[in-house]
């Protein structure tokens, strides 16, 4: 998949050619330590040469703590392409099923998790109001425009 | 004729001027001659030892009655144009004016300075040293390291700080891969059970230098490509790791070392942008001098660039560009 075209007009990829695959984004990456299936370097390669795979599942365990962001020494901003792929790869409907299930669950709470009856009762204990069960209108808006509830 | 700044290459401009006949007045900023060549030992483009050839070089200019060498002295003025300059020098007994012909400009260059550079540790972690320290030492032969004072078992070089790097210079600083295979090389050849790594992203080492990567190659020097994120420091007894992506196969790897060295780069001094404007010469990106026309014509008439001024080199481009400036200042003098 080339998502070249796209970049272009999102996020400005003047920089994109110059990356020299030094490997710095991947050497200081929080997440590569643990999930070596994770590694930018190849990310951003298989982007430059237009020829990522957007049904990997790794390309969602960024946390974007920014790190390779800030280190990369040619301004590539890696992360940012990361979050093309992820964003290209949710519209296509190849999003992993956690992802898709968490996204259901915040349309249909408008929260990511479940309004338990525990969670409930907490909130009474601290003095705090009642949270409402139903989805806020600016959100179902939000998901609508941005595609989000198109990608599940 | 007068010759901005004493090192190598204006020793060598300086020289080959008064051998032309020429009255040549050699200005340097500190007290000795030399440069940045002083804290320099075994020299990989020359074959031979920087004190050597910078004792060999200073002798024959003392020896030479048309040259003055002034020491502690600054320009601080510049007037008057080509063939006629009028320069005022400050001396330690005062102000003095001088007229000359034509100006060689040999002001060099500044080591770059890695502790803005968070991550390797430099300044806060003594056993991270700069290739410049890490030369010295070779020089004295006494490679030890600043936290124990024993010799290290270990030695990892960092190539390519403040180099190639758009959080410091984009330029490549030219000689750090042939100084670090160079001097990974001596230090194997002293001590040849010392582990020596060097961390790179490109080796470049042009012509015969290729020949000494082999060489190091071929002694177990050990070839990472990757450029480090991070340095690590045991809390309890300081020893190094380094973190790093080898990119050549993708693993994470921690290499433990007991010294690290960053191959510095070079920087413009500080006083380019000033002196640009004092003798009509326009600045690169880089903020080295722009040269016109290679090798050694700038924008200014009469005013000639030799050595690191124009960009970074190594000592035998140098000598080669500072005899190029001297032989056509003599061609601008003589007409």
């Amino acid at each position: 998949m080339d998502l070249r075209p796209e970049l272009q007009e999102y996020y400005g990829t003047e920089n994109l050619y110059a990356c020299y695959q030094c490997g710095t984004c991947t050497g200081g990456c929080p997440v590569h330590r643990y999930l070596p299936a994770y590694n930018v370097r190849k990310i951003v390669k298989q982007i430059i040469d237009g020829e990522i795979d957007l049904g990997e599942k790794a390309l969602w365990y960024c946390t974007t703590c920014y790190v390779c962001y800030e280190r990369c020494p040619q301004k590539v901003k890696p992360l940012y392409l990361v979050q093309a792929a992820t964003n290209k790869a949710f519209k296509e409907g190849k999003a992993p099923d956690s992802v898709k299930e968490m996204n259901r669950i915040l349309l249909k709470y408008g929260r990511n998790s479940e309004v338990t009856s525990i969670a409930k009762k907490q909130r009474a204990t601290f003095g705090l109001p009642e949270l409402k069960e139903n989805v806020s209108e600016d959100y179902k808006k939000i998901a609508e425009l941005t595609g989000l509830s198109k990608g599940l | 004729m007068l010759i901005v700044g004493g090192g190598i290459a204006g020793i060598q401009a300086a020289l080959n001027l008064s051998e032309l006949g020429i009255e040549a007045i050699l200005i340097e900023r500190e007290s000795t001659l030399g440069g940045t060549l002083r804290e320099l030992g075994s020299l990989f483009s020359q074959g031979k030892r920087a004190p050597d050839l910078l004792e060999r070089k200073i002798q024959a200019l003392r020896a030479c009655p048309s040259a003055t060498i002034l020491t502690n002295t600054e320009l601080s003025e510049v007037t008057g144009a080509y063939p006629r300059f009028t320069v005022s020098l400050k001396t330690p007994p005062g102000e003095k004016k001088h007229e000359v012909a034509a100006l060689i400009v040999t002001t060099g260059f500044k080591p770059f300075d890695p502790s803005a550079m968070k991550p390797y540790g430099y300044k806060k972690y003594q056993d991270v040293i700069t290739a410049l320290e890490l030369a010295t030492m070779l020089k004295e032969e006494k490679l030890v390291r600043a936290s124990n004072k024993q010799t290290p078992h270990s030695v990892t070089f960092i190539q390519c700080i403040g180099s190639r790097d758009t959080h410091a210079h984009t330029y490549c600083s030219y000689f750090c891969c042939m100084y670090a295979v160079h001097m990974a090389l001596q230090i194997k050849e002293k001590n040849p059970r010392c582990m020596v790594n060097i961390l790179y992203m490109d080796i470049r080492t042009p012509f015969c230098s290729e020949l000494t990567y082999e060489e190091a190659r071929i002694r177990g020097v050990r070839f990472y490509r990757s450029k480090p994120a991070k340095i690590r420091a045991a809390k309890d007894n300081g020893h190094l790791t380094i973190q790093f992506e080898d990119t050549l196969d993708g693993s994470l790897r921690f290499l433990p070392s007991d010294m690290v060295v960053l191959s510095i780069g070079a920087s413009p001094p500080e006083e380019t942008a000033s002196l640009a404007s004092a003798l009509h010469l326009e600045c690169e990106e880089s903020g080295f001098y722009k040269l016109e026309q290679p090798p050694v014509f700038t924008k200014a008439r009469g005013v000639f660039l030799a050595g690191c001024a124009s960009g970074p080199k190594d000592v035998s481009l140098c000598l080669a560009e500072a005899s190029a400036a001297a032989v056509y200042a003599a061609i601008a003098l003589r007409g």
